[in-house]
Formats: structure tokens, C-alpha cells, sequence
């Protein structure tokens, strides 16, 4: 019955959705109200009800159970059984903290038989300090975290970081610990600036503003739509982004309240001088100071800059072709009103839009303009040479006999004409004043007061080229630098923060989307449709503090709503609005629309408290079920319950899932017993070697490349809101459990736990990998195919020999000064040996080291060394083949200079290397053990090249080394038959799902 | 199984995609969802939405709305923006008005001055007599397979939104790529390889992996990026190889593996995400050896590679062709790193330079599909961001009084690209720039009308291909795009 209820209600709401879809002629949206009747009533704006608990048959439940009971015994079902005892913490533990339990938590657990004891298992849960790591994590998917920006130069490859978004991160982490009313919580990430008396470590809230996607190609209003997308979809269910060019086409969204929202958000800015956040510390002198100085360096380096180009920027629109192209923009665009339609013409013309209007002015009276005044008044399409004739003749006589002078050659089109002006004017631009009147009167139109080219120093940044901008942007690269090369110094932690504009800007619709477009003017304000009869404009500032009081007003009905549904899809897999982010007409519906207003009721009327609500949730039976789905039998009569509700929307079962990316990595730094707990802090790479040990909420995340490992299990973009984690199976995840040495390394590590270690004989190897891993100990089948394939394995030849692995060992790899200086490279990542764990960081410049060649770059007197180190006393000759990257359509590319040396010999070979292959053979020599010879390459440019370089013993075992095949990822070892075996239990279902 | 699965499915009557993204024999056999058991029974009423059902095995092959004429596709991407009056649009007026200034202007990114006739001569060839610069004796040869669009254009003169509006449909904002549209829709016919390649030799062109991005549709279908220059397969694939195991010691783990989760499956046996893993491991052993097959190129006849040309650009297109032969939907073939096309000065030379590495091989490939049966159902496409314009640049060298410094500036006004096989019309030119090349202006072809005569060409209404995504149906021509029937065979 239900659940032909569902679908009948379903069927109603979707012909309702297609009436006003298809009764709406197109373009007729604009202007018409677009709150109608069945919006007011559409269920997710109706104020949240407190709906009675239900009386159900299966005893004494909780609230939420009597919700979803009523609605199962009503289709004939009922719950499964409770999960056992080891399922059951594992769930909670990975729900709430995202780690596996401990085996001594399991054991604790499973020998505590008193009846609080699953109750005392969630207290300690949520009070451990990594309930924040794990459902930060779940906001920051929310808040589109990322450390970096964007791309600022795509040619150099050039990112903008922030320096501290971090310290968003931890505000997040630690207010989630702290269990901050989510009320506060929203009002802290809109508004910690604006709320009174509030702590400076809370400025750190507004990394949730301030943490858009950036860099080239992003605009001002695209930031600015991130904003409204992430606030209305992340915190209302809205879609509010779909009103940017016209009214929402489905929801009650008229295109006027985005531009409220947009007119706050864009009166807020990013200060120039990030706040500090422990304004009791004293501060932070010494980087603070090195900044200062470092702009008012810049600023007099720039102010000098614009006075010496100002005199040849004034000479260049001075010149015929100039004053020509201006003066015939000023003619074509005669017709034009508005000063918003002739920007616009200026930009498709490429004309300065300041001189245009200028010269518009300066040719309105005069009589060196009456010929032109005359020539622009010929009606289009009439323009040639006698109509030019009749018009020059009919004000010869006003107008400068110069002019006239230069206009018997009769213009054809006005084009001409304005080539004349041109060449006249420019062949009178002269230094001084002449002394015929005629002649002055055309100098005076360049030169004098008010003259459309005298322009003041002002005015400078208005007529700038594009080019003076890219020189300023030169001088200033530094500065955007440093703050970021402070923070990751360790400078103290400053708020990634937002300020309202000194002085206000007035909000119009920008129609169709268009930012030169100006329509209505529009107040900052709160959606209409969510304000009730009477809605005020904010007068705070940008307003977004009282936007962020409208958010979390207890009356408004979709804030409280959309966050115990995200809460509740995080626990069991899906909401009960499964479209967590709309909450729209074109959303789902909620499948217990009476349990989604009892939580969120409960919710508002406890203090938004989010570790109650969980509490409440994992206390349920619906939460303690088995995931398990056999037939039930309900009073005599067999159900197959996957045939009556296959999606499982009615919860008959719990939902299996698996792990996330985050919960993956750290169960396997667990697993190896390397976690390290610590909280919060800079940043660090999650990929590159040596590996980052510590939770994976604290990885770096890079917008612009996030790392493969990430990407195959579904980690959020970075780049813009994300609701929830796809949860796909890809053949490149089990390549990754397969081959990736950071797995491969935490399987090795876990051999060496003590209780492996301890272990006597391989049943108990097995059994106390079992217990480490999975909480119990093996079937004995499970048993007999580990001993099996231990036994088995023993036999194998190993992928690589003792003798390999040493030869790899002769190699290292790192810069120096060229002068016998080496100072290793200390991370391995894509490949690479580099200076810098996260490729694209804009402190260091980008070179590296890899198998068959690297990337030099612009570092005066540095060197890149590829070092060879004699591992015995022997005679051995050289081959080397050296080559530059071929480049497409580069030009002076060739050379650079490249050089074999040996301590302390010196150089064997010098040569500059060229793109075409440089070989080179050096017949003997004879080496001690311990002495090195060093593969260099100059850092004299960015430049990639080829390098291969083969070094044969010439006596004894005639040992061969060869650069490329010899090269590995550092963490390469042997493995044994039992780490084969650890690497298995660690790909297998059993640690990747949670039941 | 899996074998069976492609071939099954492949031949379902063509239905419309969102009704049945997934099929009850691809859930059932590549398995189903990652919440709880699915109605199989159910599928066809559902609508598989970003933000309601996550997923497993999205790659599993689909049918798309209609009959297809093209299986795969190859985009010749020619980065940088070649000059369409030097390579596919002749313009004799622009050798009246070399060095003088043109009667008309649009707006270009930089300062420009006079008119700049080709360097190169144009020729008619073969039976259409379609004309092609000298810049392009091999690809000329094959004119009469080439439908040449010239009346291309596009919004803005600038590399980053331009090489977004051609690859995602938008000048800014994150948009799902052509190639990730086509693998949502279409899935992939080789599980052992990705669906959407992207080639690129040294690294990545303006915008990076923007341009190949699956923007908010699930990752899988984002382009896997591979480094053309390199030839070892680790580098081009990540985890491709194992340092640490051999291969018979890894399909012991394998064994092991499945025989553990087996055991495991046991008790949840109705749980299709259990299944998905266990043949994820098998796919994932596979792989290791077809990927390394498919690129490795020395693996193919000498005559071969001698055809396409010992050139970085020949064994690009060489290993396209390999992958593209292997199941591969969509293969993204970029010239070079950065923007190699981008001529603002020393065009004579650098166009030259261009034009030669890369048309012996675009020759070849063509023949090459052609012997092969695959041009038939393989889309080609030869293109850039923009064109270039018929004026002279005037900034850096160019401008001077040596022409052979002189380069020309982007033009987003009129342009051309050209297509071949896959269903479109052979040995036909359509639309034309004015007199001088500037602008489209017969029968304009905007790059979203592209886009859509592109969808329809591997059996797709551009309208209907959607994804629900924040509140919205999404489509890669967003609220624009007219089929064009005319490029249609």
C-alpha cells in the first residue's frame, strides 16, 4: 500500500513539476512573479511540525524507530536483527571517528556485558578529538576545501596557494570537538568578523567564504556565484545558483534575490593583511616586518615605474593611427546613449573606453571640429566623396584654415576622414607652443587644458596597457609570495578571512548573467520566499551577518532540516531526502517527511547540538541492524523485503559501504602502525615519499591536481560544493592496492607490530594478524589458505635480486653549486625526485630528477647532480647519452651546459647540450669505493632533457649500471612470502567494507 | 564474462539514455550500486542522478538515443590556434591587401595592423577540388574524406576560456569535457583501459586538466592524461606496474584474494559491490599487460611506423590509433605543451615547422583507419581553439620591416576545423569567412553547434544527454547548440 502511495504521490508531483514546465513559454520568466500558490505550500517551506511519535506493534523503540517502524510494519516489515557485537563498533568507530577500533577497544567491548556498554562505546567516540578529523572532513566536501587557488600562469605552471587555509581546517575540527551549536557554527563561517564580542580565533570560520576557486580565467562573478552556490545549496538545500540569468525555472527563486545575495557578498573583500588569530601571542614581528618592507618597496618600485612610462603612455595616443582610431570609434558610436553601451562598443573595438569618452567631449565644438562635425553628420550608407565635398564646403569657412587645408583631398569614408585628422594633429604634436595662431589652435587640441591626450597622472591605471599591468604584476609576484612562504615557514596562524567593503556598493541584476549588463538596482537582502510577509534589507555592512541570523532563525524551515538529513546520510549511506543539496521542487521528497521534522525539531529545540543528534541516531535500532539481507518472517508470513523496497528507502536493513578515500588511507596507517594522531596544522603531501604519516584530512589538497590516489576513490572536488562521495569499484583502485608502495610499505610495517612479532609459528602469525586487522581470528578455512599460500610463496624467486637492489643504491640524486656541493633531493613524488613534496609550489622553483632524464630551471648558479657512488674499488668505462627535450616551435633553445665530474678528480666531459643527442664515452677510469662521479646539468633555463647514462666494470663480476633501468621509488624493497600476505588482508573486501 | 557482457549489451535496441543508463545485465553482471541491494525489476523507471545514487562500474558500455554513425573519436587538437588563411581557407583578397591596412576590424586580443597575405599557396586537390595550403601536401591528398568547416567562431580571443568552450561548452566555469560527456553516455567497450585518453607529450597545454575534466559528473569520467614523451608505461599509467611482486607471485595474491573475499561474499551474497571488487582485482592483473600492450608502438610493423613518421607526433598518433583500436572511446591528441600554435611572431617559420610535424602523420592515420575499416565509425578532428588573424600582429618582432618576423594574432571571429569519417560529409566544405578570413559569415558554425553535430554523430540528442546536478539538468551545449545537418553524410 505505501508503496503504491509513494509512487502515486510521486506520479502527482512530477505532472504537477511538468504543468508549470510546460505552461511557461520560453523567455516569458522574467517579470512574473515567480512565487505562486503551490510554492508557498510545497512541503520543505511549510515550518517544521512536531509530529506525534507513532504507535507501533514492536514494543518500546526510540522516537526515530517508531517513524520507520510505522512505515515497515505497514508493508509488512521489520528491522533485521541486530549486528553482532564486533560489527557493531567497527561501524560506530568508522562512523564517528573514521578509524578502526583498536584490538583492545574490540576487546573491551565485546567482554562488556553490561547494558550500557554500547552507550559508554559512543560517549568515548564522541569525545575523542578525531570525531572532528572525520566529520570535518564530511564539511569541508561541503565548503570545497583546498589549500591552493588556482592556476595563475599556466605557461610556468604557476599555482597561487593560500597560505592558510589550515587554519580553516582546524577551526572546523576543533568546533565540531567542541560540539559548537550548529547555529553558531553557520554564523561563525558567515560572519565571525561582524558578531559581537567574538574571539579573534574565530576569524579563522571564514575560510568558508574565502576559499573559492581562483586563478586565471576566473572572474569576479564566478567567485562571487561560488559563494551564494555554496551558502544556499550547502546550508538552505537551495539552488539559488540556477536564478544567476534569468528566475529559477522551478523553485521560488526570482532572479532579483540572487542579486541580493550576490550585492553581500559583493561588498566583503579579502584584507590586504590576513588577521592574526592569537592576538595575545604579541604578534609575529619579524615576518610582518619583512612584508611591510617588502611593500613599500613595491610601492616605490611601482610609483617610479608609472612615472617614467608616463610621458611615452601620453606620446603613444598621440600618434596618427591612435587619435585616428579614436576619433572613428567616436563617430561610430555617435548613436550610442548610455556610457554602458559605449564601454561595451570600446571593448569590441578594442579602444580605451576613458579616451573615447574624452575625445567625445573635445570635437563637440571648435573650428578645427567643424569639418568632422560636418562629415559625421552625413547619414550612413550616403558617405563619399561628393557628399564629403558639399560638407566640407558648407563649413570651410568656420572651421581652422589647417584643417581645410588637409581636407582637399576629399575623404571617401569617414575611416579617411579620420586618417586625416590623425596625420594633421599628430604633425602639430610639438613640445612647445608655435607662433601661428592656426597652428597652436591643432597643438592645443593634444596639449592643452583638458585636452582629450593631457591626461593627469591620475588617471594613469585608465589608460595603462595591457603590458604596463604585466610589468607592475612582475615587480608584485614577490609579494603575493611571501605571506605564503611565512606561513610555511611556521609564521603564526592568521585567519584566511573576508572584511565588508570600506564603502558600499549599491546592487543591481546583472541581466541574463551579463556583469556589463546592468538591470534593476536590488537591496542586500534574504531570499523572499524564506523571509515571511515583511522582509528588511540589511543594514549591517555587507549584511552578512544578518544573513547568516536568517539562516539560522529556528523559524526558518530549511536550515535545521538540511543538515539532520546530511547528518543522517552519512550514517546510513543515504538521506532521507536523498538529494541532500535541493531541497526544491526538483528534488526528492522525503521519504519520512514526519521523522525529518521530528529530528530537525528536536535538533532546534536541544541547542543544535550535532553530537546529540548523533547519539540520537546510533542508539536506534534502525542504526544497530544487521546490513545482512535474508528473508524476515513478520507474524508467520515470509517477506522478501529486497522485493518490496529493493532501494532499502524504508531502512530493513543497515547499508554496507565502503570505506572512503580518507578511511582507507588511515585504517592503512593504522594497520602499519604508523599513524600519527597529531591535530591540526600546515599541510602536508599525502602521496609523496617520505610518506605523510598523519590523517588524511591534513593531505594537502591542490584544486588544480588532485593526486591520482585521491581520484580513484572518489575523493570531493575541491573546486566546488559537493553533497556526497560517489562510492564507485575501478579497476585503478585495485592497482593501487596492488603496486602502490605506500600500501605495500604499511603491509611490511604491520610485520613488524609486537604482537606479529611476538607471534610463534605461522598459526599464530595468521591469528594475530586476524586479531590486528579484523578484530577476530581466522576461519579455518581462512586459516588453511594462509598456510597454504605461505608454504607455496616460499618457493618464488623475488622480483628483484640482492644485486639489483644494490645497484639502485648507487645512485642519489639532488643540486648543488657545482663547485663538489651535493645536497639530496628529500621527496620522491610522480615519478620524480624533487625538492619541494607537492609538485606546482610556488615557493621553489620547479626541477627535478627522474628515470630518464629531469627538469632544469632558471637558478643562477645552481646545478642539478645525478650522482654515482662506487660501491667498490674498480675499473669501469662511461657512456653517456644526453639530449634536450624537442620542443614545439622553440626557437634559441638549444644549450644547455652539461658536465661529467669526479671527486676529486674534476671534469671527464664537458659539453652543451643540444637537441640533438650528445654522446659521450669515457674509456676508463678507476674508481675507489666511496668516490663519486656527479651527472650535472646547469640550471641556466626551464628546460627538460634526456639523459641516460650506462657505467660498466671492466674486470671482476662486470657489474653494469644504467640510470634508467636502475632507477626506482625509494620505499622499492624485496618482499617476503609473509608481507605478500599482509599486502593481501589488506586489499581484501573485509578491510575495505564496513558492514 | 566480461567479454560477453560488451557484446550483449551492445546490441540492445537503442533507448532513450536516461532511462536506461544502466542496463539489467550490466548491473547484474559488472554489479550495481554501493547502497544496499537495487531492484533490478526497478531500473527502468530510474533516473541515476549526481546526487542521489552512487554508483559502481560507471563504465560499463551504454546505448546511446539513436544509431550512432561514429564508435569512437579522435581530436586532433592543434593548440595555440592555427591560422585558418594559411592551412584550410584561402583568400586571394588578402594578397591584394598585403601590407596595407584591411577595410574592416574586429577586435583581437593585441595591437594589429596591416593586411598579411599567406606565406603559402593554395591548391585545389582532388575530385572535390577543396582547396589546401602547401603547408599540408600529405593531408591534401586525403581531401576528398574531409568535411571542412569554415566558418567556425567562437566568443572570446583568449587561449583559457577559448580551449574551455571547446573542450567543456563554457568559457569559465567547471563544465564536464566533451570526452567525459561521451564516456557517461556511452561507457567503454575495454574495461582493461580507460575510456577517454588524453595525449600530450611533455606535459600539459594552457588550462591543464580543465580541459579534460568530468567536472561534476563521478571522476572515472575524467580523461586520463598521458605523458607522450614518456615510454615507460609506469609514467603513463600510475601503479601500472609492480616493483615489488612478479607477475606469477602477483596472480598468487590474486588467488589468494579472491578465495578470501569468496569466503567473505558468502554472507552477502546479494551484494553486488562485493562481486565488483573481486572481478575489479581480475580486471585491474589484466590491464597491467593490454595497457602496456596498447602503448607500446614498437610493437607494431616497421611499414607502419614508417608510415606515420619516427616523429614524437607519429608515435602519438600511432598510439592513439592503438587505443582507439582497443575499445578506447575517446582519444584527445594535443600537439605540445602550452600552446605550440600560438604564432604571434615568426609565423612563417613556426606555422612551417608546425604544419610539418604533424602532417605526414595526420596522413597516415587517415589511411591507416581507412585500411583498417575503422574510419568508418571514427570520428577525426583537426582543430584549435581559434584561428588566427588576417592581420598583422604588432607586438614583440612581429610588425617590423621583416615579414618573416611578422605572426598574427588570435581570432575567435572565423576559423576552421575539419572533420573526417564517423558519419560526416566527405569532400565538403562548408560555410566561409568574409573576403578576407576575418569572420564566419555564411552559415556560421558556433563551437556549441560543433558540439551538437558532434553528440548526434556517436547517437546522442545533445538536448537529451543530461546530467542532474545541483538542481539542474546539465548538458555539454548548456542552453545553445543547433544540430547541422548539412556535415552530416
Amino acid at each position: 500500500m505505501t508503496r503504491n502511495r509513494i509512487t502515486l504521490s510521486m506520479l502527482l508531483v512530477s505532472l504537477l513539476i511538468l504543468s508549470f514546465v510546460s505552461l511557461e513559454p520560453a523567455g516569458a520568466e522574467q517579470g512574473r512573479d515567480p512565487l505562486r500558490p503551490e510554492h508557498r505550500s510545497f512541503w520543505s517551506f511549510q515550518p517544521i511540525a512536531d509530529p506525534p511519535v507513532p504507535q507501533v506493534r514492536t514494543g518500546t523503540v526510540t522516537p526515530i524507530d517508531a517513524f520507520l517502524l510505522a512505515r515497515l510494519e505497514a508493508e509488512g516489515l521489520t528491522y533485521r536483527d541486530e549486528a553482532d557485537r564486533r560489527t557493531l563498533l567497527r561501524r560506530a568507530s568508522y562512523d564517528l571517528i573514521g578509524l578502526p577500533p583498536t584490538p583492545a577497544e574490540m576487546a573491551d567491548f565485546l567482554a562488556d556485558r553490561s547494558t550500557g556498554a554500547y552507550e559508554k562505546v559512543l560517549d568515548r567516540l564522541l569525545a575523542s578529538p578525531h570525531y572532528g578529523e572525520k566529520w570535518g572532513r564530511h564539511w569541508l566536501d561541503l565548503a570545497r576545501y583546498s589549500d591552493t587557488v588556482g592556476m595563475v600562469d599556466a605557461g610556468r605552471n604557476l599555482q597561487a596557494w593560500f597560505p592558510y587555509a589550515y587554519t580553516y581546517r582546524d577551526w572546523v575540527v576543533r568546533a565540531l570537538n567542541e560540539d559548537l551549536p550548529y547555529d553558531r557554527f553557520i554564523e561563525q563561517q558567515l560572519a565571525a568578523d561582524r558578531v559581537p564580542g567574538n574571539e579573534s580565533r574565530n576569524l579563522a570560520a571564514l575560510g568558508f567564504l574565502s576559499l573559492s576557486r581562483g586563478g586565471l580565467g576566473v572572474t569576479r562573478e564566478e567567485k562571487l556565484d561560488d559563494k551564494i552556490d555554496l551558502v544556499s545549496r550547502g546550508l538552505l538545500g537551495l539552488t539559488v545558483s540556477c536564478a544567476r540569468c534569468h528566475n529559477h525555472k522551478f523553485d521560488p527563486i526570482p532572479t532579483q534575490d540572487y542579486y541580493s545575495l550576490f550585492t553581500v557578498f559583493a561588498n566583503t573583500r579579502e584584507p590586504e593583511e590576513l588577521p592574526l588569530l592569537d592576538t595575545k601571542g604579541g604578534g609575529d614581528d619579524r615576518h610582518a616586518k619583512v612584508l611591510a618592507d617588502e611593500r613599500r618597496r613595491v610601492a616605490e618600485e611601482v610609483a617610479k615605474l608609472r612615472e617614467a612610462r608616463f610621458p611615452a603612455l601620453k606620446a603613444l595616443y598621440r600618434t596618427a593611427p591612435e587619435i585616428a582610431r579614436l576619433l572613428l570609434g567616436v563617430g561610430e558610436s555617435s548613436e550610442l546613449k548610455t556610457e554602458a553601451e559605449r564601454q561595451k562598443f570600446a571593448r569590441e573595438k578594442d579602444l580605451n573606453a576613458f579616451l573615447l569618452e574624452r575625445w567625445r567631449g573635445a570635437i563637440k565644438d571648435g573650428p578645427v571640429w567643424a569639418i568632422w562635425r560636418g562629415l559625421a553628420a552625413i547619414p550612413d550608407g550616403k558617405f563619399d566623396a561628393t557628399s564629403a565635398a558639399a560638407a566640407i564646403s558648407a563649413v570651410a569657412r568656420s572651421s581652422n584654415p589647417r584643417v581645410v587645408e588637409a581636407f582637399e583631398t576629399r575623404p571617401a569614408t569617414l575611416r579617411e576622414a579620420a586618417d586625416i585628422y590623425g596625420r594633421l594633429l599628430a604633425a602639430a604634436d610639438k613640445p612647445d607652443p608655435c607662433a601661428d595662431p592656426e597652428e597652436e589652435s591643432l597643438r592645443q587640441v593634444l596639449h592643452g587644458d583638458g585636452a582629450p591626450t593631457n591626461v593627469e597622472f591620475k588617471d594613469y591605471e585608465k589608460i595603462m596597457l595591457s603590458t604596463d599591468r604585466q610589468n607592475e604584476g612582475g615587480k608584485r609576484r614577490r609579494l603575493e609570495t611571501m605571506p605564503l612562504e611565512h606561513a610555511y615557514e611556521g609564521a603564526p596562524p592568521r585567519a584566511q578571512s573576508i572584511e565588508d567593503l570600506p564603502e558600499l556598493q549599491p546592487g543591481h541584476v546583472l541581466v541574463r548573467g551579463n556583469p556589463n549588463n546592468r538591470g534593476e538596482e536590488v537591496k542586500p537582502q534574504f531570499l523572499r520566499i524564506l523571509s515571511g510577509d515583511v522582509r528588511q534589507p540589511f543594514t549591517d555592512g555587507s549584511g552578512r551577518l544578518e544573513l547568516a541570523r536568517a539562516i539560522i532563525d529556528p523559524k526558518n524551515p530549511l536550515t535545521a532540516r538540511v543538515i539532520v538529513n546530511r547528518v543522517w546520510q552519512y550514517h546510513f549511506g543515504a538521506g532521507i531526502v536523498r538529494t541532500p543539496s535541493d531541497f526544491g521542487t526538483r528534488g526528492d521528497r522525503p521519504t519520512h517527511p514526519e521523522l525529518l521534522d521530528h529530528l530537525a525539531r528536536r535538533f532546534i529545540d536541544g541547542g543544535w547540538s550535532l553530537k546529540s543528534l548523533h547519539r540520537q541516531i546510533m542508539l536506534t535500532r534502525a542504526y544497530r541492524q544487521s546490513s545482512s539481507p535474508t528473508a524476515v518472517r513478520v507474524e508467520g508470513k515470509v517477506r522478501d523485503a529486497v522485493l518490496v523496497d529493493p532501494e532499502n528507502r524504508l531502512l530493513w536493513k543497515m547499508n554496507r559501504r565502503r570505506l572512503d578515500y580518507e578511511e582507507l588511507r588511515d585504517s592503512l596507517l593504522v594497520a602499519g602502525g604508523n599513524l600519527d594522531r597529531r591535530p591540526g596544522g600546515l599541510p602536508e603531501s599525502a602521496i609523496a615519499w617520505p610518506f605523510g604519516l598523519r590523517r588524511t584530512i591534513y593531505a594537502f589538497i591542490d584544486r588544480a591536481l588532485v593526486p591520482n590516489d585521491f581520484r580513484v576513490f572518489d575523493f570531493a572536488s575541491p573546486d566546488s560544493h559537493s553533497p556526497q562521495r560517489y562510492l564507485t569499484t575501478v579497476p585503478q583502485q585495485a592497482l593501487l592496492m596492488m603496486n602502490s608502495p605506500f600500501v605495500i610499505n604499511q603491509a611490511q610495517a604491520l610485520l613488524t607490530r609486537p604482537e606479529f612479532v611476538a607471534a610463534r609459528g605461522s598459526r599464530r602469525r595468521v591469528e594475530s594478524l586476524y586479531r590486528l586487522l579484523f578484530g577476530r581470528l581466522p576461519l579455518r578455512e581462512e586459516l588453511a589458505a594462509a598456510l597454504e599460500y605461505i608454504q607455496d610463496e616460499m618457493n618464488d624467486a623475488p622480483l628483484l635480486t640482492t644485486a639489483e637492489e644494490e645497484r639502485a643504491r648507487s645512485w642519489s640524486f639532488g643540486t648543488g653549486d657545482g663547485q663538489g656541493k651535493f645536497s639530496a633531493y628529500g621527496h620522491f613524488t610522480s615519478g620524480a625526485w624533487r625538492s619541494s613534496p607537492m609538485p606546482g609550489d610556488p615557493r621553489t622553483p620547479t626541477h627535478f630528477l627522474a628515470a630518464q632524464g629531469g627538469l632544469a630551471s632558471d637558478e643562477k648558479g645552481r646545478v642539478q647532480i645525478r650522482r654515482w657512488t662506487a660501491p667498490a674499488d674498480a675499473r669501469i668505462n662511461i657512456q653517456s647519452f644526453f639530449e634536450q627535450r624537442f620542443d614545439n616551435g622553440c626557437r634559441k633553445c638549444d644549450g644547455l651546459p652539461a658536465r661529467i665530474s669526479m671527486s676529486p678528480a674534476g671534469d671527464l666531459a664537458v659539453w652543451t647540450g643540444k637537441s640533438t643527442p650528445t654522446e659521450t664515452r669515457i674509456e676508463e677510469v678507476t674508481v675507489k669505493r666511496g668516490q663519486t662521479i656527479d651527472f650535472i646539468v646547469e640550471m641556466a633555463r626551464v628546460q627538460e632533457f634526456k639523459w641516460r647514462i650506462i657505467i660498466r666494470e671492466l674486470d671482476g663480476a662486470r657489474q653494469e649500471w644504467d640510470s634508467v633501468r636502475d632507477f626506482r621509488h625509494p620505499a622499492t624493497s624485496r618482499l617476503n612470502a609473509w608481507e605478500r600476505y599482509a599486502q593481501v588482508l589488506l586489499a581484501s573486501a573485509e578491510f575495505m567494507m564496513i558492514d | 564474462m566480461m567479454k560477453r557482457m560488451i557484446d550483449d549489451s551492445m546490441t540492445t535496441p537503442p533507448a532513450d539514455l536516461p532511462d536506461r543508463h544502466y542496463s539489467r545485465r550490466d548491473l547484474l553482471q559488472a554489479c550495481g550500486m554501493g547502497l544496499g541491494a537495487l531492484a533490478f525489476q526497478t531500473l527502468g523507471s530510474q533516473n541515476v542522478t549526481a546526487e542521489k545514487v552512487p554508483y559502481v562500474n560507471p563504465l560499463a558500455p551504454r546505448v546511446p538515443h539513436f544509431a550512432p554513425r561514429a564508435k569512437r573519436v579522435i581530436h586532433l587538437f592543434m593548440n595555440g590556434g592555427p591560422s585558418q588563411v594559411d592551412t584550410f581557407d584561402p583568400k586571394p583578397m588578402l594578397d591584394r591587401y598585403d601590407g596595407k591596412p584591411l577595410p574592416i576590424h574586429f577586435k583581437t586580443e593585441r595591437k594589429t595592423g596591416v593586411g598579411f597575405a599567406s606565406p603559402w599557396k593554395f591548391a585545389k586537390h582532388g575530385q572535390s577540388g577543396i582547396e589546401v595550403s602547401e603547408l599540408y601536401p600529405h593531408v591534401a591528398q586525403h581531401v576528398d574524406e574531409l568535411c571542412v568547416v569554415r566558418s567556425m567562431h567562437t566568443e572570446l580571443p583568449n587561449h583559457e576560456p577559448s580551449l574551455l568552450m571547446m573542450n567543456c561548452g563554457d568559457l569559465r566555469q567547471i563544465r564536464p569535457s566533451l570526452g567525459s560527456w561521451l564516456t557517461y553516455g556511452l561507457g567503454t567497450v575495454n574495461q582493461n583501459l580507460p575510456g577517454f585518453v588524453v595525449l600530450c607529450p611533455s606535459g600539459y597545454p594552457v588550462s591543464g586538466t580543465q580541459n579534460w575534466t568530468a567536472g561534476f559528473l563521478p571522476s572515472v569520467y575524467q580523461g586520463t592524461y598521458i605523458d607522450t614523451k614518456e615510454t615507460e608505461i609506469e609514467r603513463l599509467i600510475e601503479h601500472i606496474n609492480s616493483t615489488h611482486s612478479s607477475r606469477p607471485q602477483q596472480r598468487k595474491q590474486l588467488d589468494l584474494l579472491a578465495r578470501l573475499n569468496r569466503r567473505f561474499q558468502q554472507t552477502r551474497a546479494e551484494d553486488p559491490v562485493i562481486e565488483a571488487q573481486i572481478q575489479s582485482y581480475e580486471l585491474a592483473f589484466r590491464m597491467q599487460a593490454e595497457a602496456t600492450d596498447a602503448f607500446d608502438v614498437s610493437r607494431e610493423p616497421e611499414s607502419i611506423r614508417q608510415m606515420y613518421g619516427e616523429t614524437l607526433y607519429g608515435r602519438e598518433l600511432l598510439m592513439a590509433r592503438r587505443l582507439l583500436e582497443r575499445g578506447v572511446r575517446f582519444v584527445q591528441v594535443w600537439q605540445g605543451k602550452d600552446q605550440p600554435w600560438d604564432s604571434h611572431e615568426y609565423l612563417a617559420t613556426s606555422h612551417k615547422q608546425l604544419a610539418q610535424a604533424t602532417d605526414k602523420a595526420i596522413a597516415a592515420l587517415l589511411t591507416d583507419l581507412r585500411q583498417r575499416g575503422m574510419l568508418d565509425d571514427t570520428l577525426v578532428i583537426w582543430g584549435g581553439e581559434f584561428g588566427r588573424t588576417p592581420v598583422v600582429e604588432l607586438t614583440g618582432a612581429s610588425g617590423g620591416s621583416d615579414k618573416a618576423d611578422w605572426g598574427r594574432d588570435h581570432n575567435n571571429h572565423g576559423f576552421t576545423i575539419w572533420m573526417a569519417g564517423g558519419g560526416v560529409r566527405s569532400g565538403y566544405v562548408h560555410g566561409a569567412t568574409d573576403e578576407f578570413g576575418f569572420a564566419a559569415l555564411e552559415k556560421p558554425v558556433h563551437v556549441h553547434d560543433l558540439h551538437a553535430t558532434i553528440l548526434h554523430l556517436l547517437g546522442f540528442d545533445h538536448e537529451r544527454l543530461t546530467y542532474r546536478y545541483a538542481g539542474r539538468d546539465f548538458r555539454l551545449t548548456d542552453v545553445h547548440g543547433m544540430l547541422v545537418n548539412e556535415l552530416l553524410a
